[in-house]
């Protein structure tokens, strides 16, 4: 078993169920800005990608509300990239590789 | 007179079940309120869940006079092929998409209680076979409340964020800092332009504007601040009224009529005395609760069990990341 798997309800994989919930987000967020920024054109462009990613992330915070998961710290470093991956998104299909990446890490989170 | 009493204990034993039979429905008719009442508290708590879930990705309202604008503006512009879906993108592009699994999430959490509740109605119809329900109901008791306790815990750990209210007002700050560094940059380069009252006003302006969204984020924060304080007294409410209802349904037993009786008063007004005004109460309130349903041996199973399903999907998710 891996060490960072954490056994119980403990106020430690708690914390990492919020500081994972707050990083994503964070870059559901910025996202978001850069969508209500582009134009109809990028927008159309967006919309789905954007779309898959809120279900997810809100399917993400269902299972966390219902403490179905625990993220591991792993989780945290993998989407602490992606918020900084964000950050450096300057166009169109950046940002579509993000919302890819970010809808595939809460995927693999809330499926199992 | 031997065979005739030996005749009669059938009889007295029959009578003695009745009586039994009919203080046991009693009983559980006193149950009846407090069960009802457990029934509405939750589910006045799956509704604040469902609010708070819709206000976290609902977009902050336009005028019909900007979606007009917005909407010529963009569509002019566009160079895509005009269909249905860029027209309705051009008129409503916040609108957040369908999610079944939400909606499934809700109707199923409210049928669960519905479905206890509905142990205790059936006593109206006079049916022997429900007091024995409403003996095996405390399991199913235990598990709504472990159910509701975790929903406090983990809304207080992860408080409700409206995404597109605090967005709108970012992006525009964003906007009017990098209007006013500009303005500044061009007052110190140039201060004897003719310009200079001009940019002075626009200045000013701005300075106006970033005061009033000032305001406008500090709105937004106290909004989500009373979205997690009624859902949270909501949720709380639910899970103390559950735990005890869930406690007194285990002695049903061991407990008289009047016992029960004098206990419901008392854990409907225990429930009604949560008040979600005081914010660093009820958080405290739902992680101890928590916490008193894990240690407690009458709860503690059904907590496990549930902690023990979440154990064993990080575990697989964690071999499948390995892999």
């Amino acid at each position: 078993m891996n060490h960072d798997t954490i056994r119980n309800n403990n106020p430690e994989s708690q914390n990492n169920n919020t500081v994972f919930l707050q990083q994503a987000s964070t870059i559901l967020d910025e996202i978001d800005m850069q969508y209500t920024e582009a134009d109809l054109d990028e927008k159309r462009q967006l919309k789905p990608q954007l779309d898959a990613a809120i279900l997810n992330y809100s399917q993400a915070r269902l299972k966390i509300l219902q403490h179905q998961i625990t993220c591991t710290s792993e989780d945290i470093t993998q989407i602490q990239a992606l918020r900084r991956e964000v950050d450096r998104a300057a166009n169109v299909t950046s940002i579509l590789k993000v919302l890819f990446r970010f809808s595939q890490l809460l995927t693999r989170l809330s499926i199992l | 007179m031997k065979a005739r009493s030996g005749s009669l204990l059938p009889f007295i034993f029959l009578v003695g079940s009745l009586a039994l039979s009919g203080c046991n429905q009693e009983k559980a008719r006193v149950l009846q309120g407090a069960a009802v009442e457990f029934r509405n508290e939750s589910l006045a708590a799956i509704d604040a869940i469902d609010t708070m879930h819709r206000r976290e990705l609902e977009a902050p309202p336009r005028s019909s006079a900007d979606i007009r604008r917005a909407f010529v503006n963009q569509i002019l512009q566009s160079k895509s092929p005009i269909d249905a879906t860029l027209i309705d993108l051009a008129i409503d592009p916040f609108q957040p998409p369908p999610d079944p699994e939400w909606e499934s999430f809700v109707t199923d959490l409210r049928s669960q209680y519905e479905d206890f509740a509905q142990i205790f109605t059936q006593l109206e119809a006079g049916s022997l076979v429900a007091v024995d329900d409403v003996r095996r109901s405390a399991e199913y008791a235990q598990k709504l409340t472990v159910q509701m306790a975790l929903f406090a815990d983990a809304i207080s750990r992860n408080p409700p964020v409206l995404h597109r209210y605090r967005n709108a007002v970012i992006l525009e700050l964003r906007k009017q800092r990098q209007a006013y560094q500009k303005i500044q940059t061009k007052l110190k380069e140039t201060p004897d332009s003719n310009n200079v009252p001009q940019l002075t006003e626009q200045r000013n302006q701005i300075e106006t504007r970033v005061g009033e969204l000032m305001d406008q984020w500090q709105q937004v924060k106290a909004e989500e601040q009373k979205l997690l304080q009624s859902t949270l007294e909501q949720c709380l409410k639910a899970a103390v009224l559950g735990k005890e209802l869930g406690q007194l349904i285990s002695r049903y037993d061991d407990l008289s009529l009047d016992q029960i009786s004098l206990a419901i008063p008392r854990i409907l007004d225990v429930a009604s005395a949560i008040d979600g005004k005081d914010f660093t109460t009820l958080k405290l309130r739902a992680a101890t609760l928590s916490t008193q349903i894990q240690q407690d041996p009458l709860w503690n199973q059904v907590a496990t069990t549930s902690i023990n399903r979440i154990n064993r999907a990080v575990d697989q998710r964690t071999q499948t990341a390995q892999q």
